[in-house]
């Protein structure tokens, strides 16, 4: 199972990297959405976990573009939100966002959860 | 309450923290010479919402819930709904020493800061109540 897992903060990218490398996903990563975009275009994830506040491009951005791209649109992606972040969840959904996780609350098993529904064929 | 299963995590926790705010210092000082810079605006905003998510993941609700008061208040402004004056830098970087406080107890001792009252003083004083 590939994934990729887009995201600004050091701290969130080497856990959760560390953590999913240890339940047998590959993973690749991606520290702003501009190179986020060039990750998923060249290692075709079958899930993007993306973040929304991020550099240079913000997962709207990265949403739109994949939405844009025939090859990218049906790539299920899970948002990676926190806490007061409930407007920014409902337009990622617009854009074409399949679920979200809350990735303050530290719950790995519900994420776990989530990935293995949504990457289902 | 820290989150006990993340005590590994702790190191990388308060090195990320410390350079997220020393970026946040840095960029404060370029937006007092160019106030309008949305781009500095937008960067601003994120390392406080970085700051807030991780403080919230460590278990740190406090130092998450302050972080959220100036994550808030820089989003009104990247938002368009008021704008930056410089006049405000000195509670900024005041917010940002009371962040780093929180970080040195933590390390020291392993509990966070009571910033109960600051959430309320810094959210009137960046009129945000």
């Amino acid at each position: 199972m590939k994934l990729i897992l887009v995201e600004d903060d050091v701290f969130f990218r080497k856990f959760y990297v560390e953590k999913l490398k240890e339940k047998g996903f590959e993973i690749e990563e991606a520290d702003d959405g501009e190179q986020g975009l060039e990750k998923i275009r060249s290692f075709k994830p079958d899930l993007v976990l993306l973040d929304i506040i991020m550099p240079k491009k913000d997962g709207f951005e990265v949403l739109k573009d994949m939405q844009a791209d025939s090859s990218l649109k049906d790539i299920p992606v899970l948002v990676f939100s926190t806490l007061g972040q409930e407007t920014d969840v409902a337009k990622a959904k617009k854009l074409g966002a399949t679920d979200y996780v809350n990735k303050s609350l530290f719950d790995f098993n519900q994420l776990l959860e989530k990935i293995n529904t949504l990457t289902k064929k | 309450m820290p989150n006990p299963d993340l005590t590994t995590y702790k190191t990388l926790y308060l090195q990320t923290a410390r350079e997220h705010l020393r970026d946040l210092k840095k960029d404060l000082t370029l937006l007092n010479q160019t106030p309008q810079d949305q781009h500095l605006v937008y960067e601003i905003f994120r390392l406080f919402h970085s700051l807030k998510s991780q403080n919230y993941f460590m278990g740190f609700q406090n130092t998450g819930n302050f972080c959220k008061t100036l994550e808030t208040y820089f989003r009104k402004i990247k938002d368009g709904f008021t704008a930056y004056h410089p006049a405000v830098s000195n509670i900024i970087i005041e917010s940002i020493v009371q962040i780093e406080n929180s970080l040195n107890m933590i390390e020291k001792n392993g509990l966070e800061k009571d910033l109960h009252f600051e959430i309320s003083s810094f959210e009137k004083r960046l009129g945000l109540q």
